[in-house]
């Protein structure tokens, strides 16, 4: 009996303790050196007036100094729901808290989960920022009035498009990525099939094969924002908004329906079927593409449709109340610079940097390589996600409607 | 003498109020109860009712039926529903099957080798102390569309793994041995001289089997087909990872809720699956629990005389050697696998993917994956073997409420409790929180949890709860009630006779609970997905990551520690409870 | 071994109501049972299965709760009390020892509840292990033990702790005949030893005469009788009791006069003159009740016999006879030398009527 007691008491001090835990109290601002008058966040010899970091001030802009000064001296720290490869997440977070000496906490979650968690925790909100993922999740966010608004001064590092960011500043671009097809070159080798170069390619009942095996595999559009950007893709190519034909619109999906061996359930799912050949082609932001070339599937070939694609937006944001309100604005800062995206590049995320080269934005080289690097160069699709995002559900319908409900459960997964 | 004119009715007052009496006389019991109670009502009823009242809410809060209508005429959703019973229901016959061929090799047939028998036992152990995805993850390497023995040796482009056939595979051989453990336990614990009796008056091996020995174990087997299908019906990983075409409702859930963003349809769903499970437990509880039978009294039987006829022996120790060999090599097939380059592609040696696997997350994912898991296991398994001694051997009012509320959390999927945990505790219980200024609510508020390791343990409780009750409610049946009446009469109080009899006589149970309860929280993934903080890392988040990216090298890189991990703490485990219960030799000096 | 102060145990008015499962109908288990049990007392309650005696049994452990009526140990109620506060130590049917335990343990478990010193514990075991006869068996698991090996080790369980009272739930029915006559012995002179009060549950009448200090013969969760072995047995208060315990003849007649204890029947025209309980009026129907072991045969008695049945048994000579319509059962022991009557002869029967009951 007396263990029980004990385990019971032992489960009670837990939840005290888990209760008394609170956070650790802020530093004060110490006295110890002299505040510079003009500049009441530096001290005389130029360092943060917090006089306990060893923060290098002298390379940043006095309102990025104010920012850095307000967070040490509230004691703030940041906690980061990430949405891109776990290890970039991490690495961004470990930066950042390297860079401000402010400490960062960090967790990677799918896109979707990141926006039911940020939801549910609404009214305590336990993240200050998001970091990555496609702004499709950040459209609903801020329609949710998840997202608090905030204009960074390095919005001037950005690349101009107003693709980039959000007119209302409740999000900032931090990198890009170009909707594809990824081919996988000995099966085409061995099935006699040359690499398509667009979209209305797919179509073509070449893409399965004399025994009834479909070649193709697509993100599910009930799932995947992958997928619902190949449907808009699909609706800009064939005149969206203003002239759109939607006989032909219903009779491409109908036929590249036809084609394909399956739908999955995440976004990079073909991404990753492409190089063990579980399909011939695969649709996915080619910059999983990349991902899987540089694992070593040298068997991958990138096509940019030359009919025009699609892209998706990589962002950021702050979450609305959080509790660290001047290291989340840091953070977001923080995104638009070199020293942040350069680094998505090392960690499985070669997407196309939203930054000018004169903020130091080095583009990854694999992408060069394949050409893609340029997305200036690229036939893009003129997406305007703002436009978009609220009709995805429809569109989604409208998709389902044409390839049948009882086909789709046959393939979907 | 003649009885007094006194009608029955007026005085059965009298007992019931004694019985009242010496209920409060025992403190203990009733501190068990109130525990109870309160645990299961607060971590399981009240974050359910939270979110499931939502499948029964429109957007401005008025109560509507709406969104049922809406889900009820959901493709999506009927699929789901009819693929989810036809798959609960086949892997509920096929692991009991298969879990009793095992049990009864075990306890009645004398197998040739010791190694043969050793074989069994590892085999059947195997799936307990593995997460439960391994196995899909092996069977698409061997037989999925680049697997090696599909794609490599046979040239095969198929996709036939993925989907039905593979989760059925894949679930038998993860549940069986929750069902062989259950028959192992029961099959021991039949009287020999009962079945010796039958085989006297001349019946055949077979018909002493279905006659005598099936009937016996009948309330076992419905609990251990139970069991399964309510298992099956909940998993989100293998269907996740092999369903392929096939979805189910947990994985349509989650989808739902992650992919769709439709938290009220994903609602009303998890309450459709709900009320499934629901109805199942309570078929079993009312209709099997009435041929309910106690067969292990004090009286000690003598051990069994083991079956050494051949007609027997050698078709059952080949049917259950081929299904070890199948088994063992898809558990052997992890460490290869983690050794590859490429899995399908680039058949090269390397060890990239541990070095990957600590790179990405480092050592914290494993050491608290480990911290919580220990600390939740013991919990789990003492209060899962208290609710079955409650519930099995003492009388009072919330008993039912215990015994359904603490077997609920099996019928949810994982994903769904996890998202009612954040719901139920993000701001408070009832979101009492939000009534303090930031920061600043007072405990009793219990939003201090969120966020926090404990409300994780919190959920591997829950999480692993019912499978424990149900194995201890079983053991408990089989044990007579005059031997707890005994230690009670000779002045043992609830707690000492739960401690110093019941407990050790279902040891096996016991700990079979603990391992249980330390596996699947160590190895769960849906329930903690969303409950996942920067504070706590869990492994399992990686495995399913990098099974999800394609690496299938770093799923089993990781894969691969966790089982040795999981494997060492078993160890550690049985030698700590070696001694647990058992009488020490005495020395009588003269 | 040292005894402690004794304590008796008073039943007043108990009852217990239990509802039938199928036609939900509550009907008594025990009815309207007093008892006053002397300290260090050995009392048996005898009856068929289903009369209640081990419901009784079950009140006194604090098992069950009566509906009507108080318990008491000594002075004290006890109906409130849990069963692990009761002073008492029950013997189950099946002995529910513990599997998990050696017999050491077993023995030792409520001795180690009372908090016994170590040494203490070992010493107490060991004595007790010796009275029962089973030394050298303490490391034994209990599955290693025969039939009455076990039943030992769950006496001993019950005795070690030394309990105002013993209770017994027809420890004996699972073990053989000769076993069974061995242990009650046994459990009989261990009982007087330890000097505990003690409360017998059986079903068989000889176990309950060899044994008891006193019997109750409980019938349909009545006290059909109450009283020593001898009063039980020469003197059963009904033809149920009479029958219950040993054989019983009847010679059917009228009761012609009672006088105190002393009644008058007519049976077959001759009046004859023996024990009645006052429970009778004169002009009821009566019968004169003899054991059979009490009759015996002669060429002249009080009445006449007409054998049906004569078989040499050894001990005896068993005859079977009709005295009018009544059946009459007789064991004539120690035949030898005596007169054999034959199936078909005219005999006379003969008896002591101060042997005899009339009921």
């Amino acid at each position: 009996m007396k263990k029980i007691f004990a385990i019971v008491l032992a489960v009670i001090m837990i939840f005290g303790a888990v209760a008394c835990s609170s956070k650790p109290a802020g530093n004060e601002p110490a006295n110890n050196a002299a505040v510079s008058s003009d500049t009441p966040w530096l001290t005389v010899d130029g360092k943060c007036a917090c006089g306990k970091c060893s923060v290098d001030m002298s390379k940043y802009s006095p309102y990025i100094q104010q920012l850095i000064y307000e967070a040490h001296k509230n004691g703030e720290t940041l906690t980061v729901y990430g949405a891109c490869d776990e290890s970039y997440v991490k690495a961004a977070g470990e930066k950042f808290e390297e860079l401000f000496q402010i400490p960062a906490e960090e967790t990677r979650y799918a896109t979707g989960e990141l926006f039911t968690k940020t939801e549910e925790e609404k009214n305590n909100p336990q993240a200050d920022v998001w970091f990555g993922g496609s702004n499709d999740y950040y459209f609903k966010a801020k329609d949710a009035g998840l997202l608090q608004a905030y204009k960074p001064e390095n919005e001037k590092n950005l690349i101009p498009n107003p693709a980039f960011i959000d007119k209302d500043y409740e999000w900032v671009g931090i990198y890009t990525g170009v909707l594809g097809i990824m081919f996988n070159m000995d099966e085409g080798k061995e099935l006699g099939l040359e690499a398509p170069k667009t979209w209305a390619e797919l179509a073509d009942p070449k893409w399965t094969d004399k025994d009834g095996n479909k070649l193709i595999a697509l993100p599910n559009p009930e799932t995947s924002a992958t997928a619902t950007n190949f449907l808009a893709t699909q609706k800009y190519r064939l005149g969206y908004p203003d002239n759109l034909d939607s006989a032909a619109l219903e009779k491409y999906l109908k036929d590249f329906d036809k084609n394909v061996t399956q739908y999955t359930k995440s976004g990079s799912g073909p991404s990753k079927m492409v190089g063990p050949g579980e399909c011939v082609v695969g649709i996915s932001f080619l910059h999983d593409g990349v991902a899987q070339i540089a694992n070593g599937y040298k068997n991958i070939q990138l096509i940019v449709p030359e009919d025009g694609t699609g892209f998706e937006v990589g962002a950021a944001a702050i979450v609305k109340n959080d509790k660290n309100p001047n290291a989340a604005k840091l953070f977001i800062e923080f995104c638009l610079t070199a020293d942040c995206v350069n680094m998505g590049k090392d960690y499985q995320s070669m997407q196309n940097l939203v930054i000018t080269d004169e903020a130091g934005a080095i583009q990854p080289e694999l992408l060069k390589e394949y050409g893609i690097d340029d997305l200036s160069k690229l036939n893009l699709v003129p997406y305007d996600v703002s436009d978009v995002a609220p009709k995805l559900k429809e569109w989604t319908q409208e998709w389902l409607s044409y390839v049948g409900d009882d086909e789709r459960h046959q393939k979907k997964s | 003498m003649e009885a007094k004119t006194v009608t029955p009715q007026d005085y059965r007052s009298q007992s019931k109020k004694l019985d009242r009496k010496k209920f409060w006389n025992d403190p203990i019991l009733i501190a068990m109860i109130v525990i109870m109670v309160f645990f299961l009502t607060l971590f399981i009823v009240y974050p359910l009712v939270m979110l499931l009242s939502e499948a029964l809410r429109s957007s401005d809060g008025h109560f509507t039926l709406d969104t049922i209508k809406e889900t009820l005429n959901y493709v999506t959703f009927k699929t789901a529903f009819f693929n989810t019973l036809k798959l609960g229901l086949i892997v509920g016959v096929t692991s009991t099957v298969v879990g009793m061929l095992f049990a009864y090799i075990d306890v009645y047939v004398k197998t040739k080798t010791k190694i043969l028998a050793g074989l069994f036992n590892v085999v059947a152990t195997m799936p307990v102390v593995s997460p439960p995805f391994v196995l899909s993850l092996s069977l698409i390497m061997l037989f999925g569309r680049t697997g090696f023995i599909t794609k490599s040796l046979f040239g095969l482009r198929t996709s036939g793994i993925y989907g039905l056939t593979g989760l059925i595979i894949v679930q038998t051989l993860t549940f069986f041995p929750v069902c062989y453990l259950t028959f192992k336990g029961l099959l021991k614990n039949i009287d020999p001289s009962i079945e010796e009796a039958a085989r006297d008056i001349g019946a055949s091996r077979m018909k002493v089997f279905t006659s005598v020995t099936l009937p016996l174990m009948l309330p076992g087997i419905g609990n251990a087909f139970l069991v399964t299908f309510i298992e099956s019906i909940a998993d989100f990983a293998n269907p996740m990872i092999i369903g392929g075409n096939y979805d189910t409702l947990a994985t349509s859930i989650y989808l739902q809720i992650t992919g769709s963003l439709n938290k009220n349809i994903a609602s009303a769903m998890a309450l459709f699956l709900l009320l499934l499970t629901m109805a199942l437990f309570l078929l079993q509880k009312y209709w099997l629990e009435r041929k309910a039978t106690a067969t292990l009294t004090g009286k000690a039987a003598r051990g069994r005389i083991l079956i050494e006829d051949k007609g027997v022996r050698i078709p059952l120790s080949i049917l259950a050697g081929a299904v070890s060999i199948f088994v063992i090599g898809l558990y052997v097939l992890i460490p290869i696998g983690s050794l590859f380059n490429l899995w399908g592609y680039d058949y090269s040696l390397t060890f990239k993917w541990y070095e990957y696997t600590f790179a990405s997350g480092g050592a914290k994912q494993y050491t608290d994956s480990i911290t919580l898991a220990l600390i939740s296991a013991p919990i789990t398994s003492l209060m899962s073997m208290l609710i079955a001694w409650m519930v099995v051997k003492k009388k009072f009012a919330l008993k039912g409420y215990i015994e359904l509320v603490s077997m609920m959390a099996m019928a949810v999927p994982g994903i769904v409790l996890g998202i009612a945990y954040i719901r139920g505790f993000v701001t408070g219980v009832f979101h009492v929180a939000e009534l303090f200024p930031r920061g600043q609510a007072p405990f009793w508020t219990l939003q201090g949890l969120y966020g926090t390791g404990a409300l994780v343990v919190l959920v591997f409780i829950v999480r692993s709860l019912p499978v424990g009750t149900r194995n201890g409610i079983a053991a408990l049946r089989q044990i007579d009630k005059s031997i707890e009446e005994a230690a009670t009469d000779l002045g043992a109080n609830s707690g000492k006779v739960f401690t110093s009899i019941t407990l050790p006589l279902i040891k096996d149970s016991f700990i079979s609970g603990l391992i249980t309860s330390f596996v699947r929280s160590i190895t769960a993934i849906s329930a903690v997905i969303l409950l996942v903080n920067p504070r706590v890392n869990l492994i399992t988040y990686q495995i399913s990551e990098s099974a999800n990216k394609g690496y299938y090298g770093a799923a089993c890189a990781a894969a691969t520690i966790l089982i040795l991990i999981v494997y060492a703490a078993i160890l550690l485990l049985q030698i700590f409870t070696k001694y647990f219960g058992t009488s020490r030799y005495i020395k009588r000096e003269e | 071994m040292e005894t402690k102060k004794k304590k008796g145990i008073v039943l007043d008015h108990i009852s217990k109501i239990y509802q039938d499962p199928k036609t939900k109908k509550e009907f008594y288990a025990v009815n309207d049972v007093s008892l006053n049990i002397e300290p260090g007392e050995f009392v048996t309650l005898l009856g068929p299965s289903g009369c209640g005696k081990t419901t009784t049994l079950r009140m006194i452990a604090g098992f069950e709760s009566p509906d009507i009526g108080e318990i008491y140990l000594g002075e004290e109620k006890i109906n409130e009390k849990t069963p692990d506060k009761r002073d008492t130590a029950m013997m189950f049917q099946n002995y529910a020892l513990f599997p998990h335990m050696n017999v050491f343990d077993n023995v030792a478990y409520g001795l180690k509840l009372r908090g016994f010193k170590k040494d203490e514990i070992r010493e107490k075991v060991f004595a007790i292990l010796d009275l029962v006869e089973l030394k050298g068996m303490e490391n034994r698991m209990t599955n290693q033990l025969s039939g009455g090996q076990q039943q030992r080790v769950a006496l001993a369980r019950a005795l070690v702790v030394q309990p105002s009272v013993l209770l017994f739930d027809e420890p004996l029915s699972n073990l053989d005949a000769n076993l069974r006559v061995q242990m009650r012995t046994e459990i009989r002179r261990i009982q007087q030893e330890v000097g505990s009060t003690a409360v017998y549950v059986t079903h068989d009448q000889s176990e309950a005469m060899s044994i008891s200090d006193k019997i109750v013969v409980m019938n349909k969760g009545v006290i059909a009788q109450m009283g020593t072995p001898t009063e039980i047995y020469y003197r059963p208060a009904s033809e149920f009791v009479a029958s219950f315990i040993g054989e019983a003849n009847y010679l059917r007649g009228t009761l012609i006069s009672l006088d105190g204890e002393n009644g008058v029947i007519e049976v077959l025209g001759r009046q004859i003159e023996a024990f009645c309980h006052q429970d009778k009026n004169p002009g009821d129907d009566a019968a004169l009740m003899l054991r059979p072991e009490s009759v015996t045969l002669g060429d002249e008695g009080a009445l006449p016999a007409r054998v049906v049945l004569s078989c040499f048994m050894g001990a005896y000579q068993n005859y079977h006879v009709m005295v009018g319509d009544n059946l009459i059962k007789i064991t004539d022991y120690n035949p030898k030398g005596k007169k054999i009557y034959a199936v078909g002869d005219q005999a006379w029967l003969r008896f002591n009527p101060s042997d005899g009951t009339i009921l």
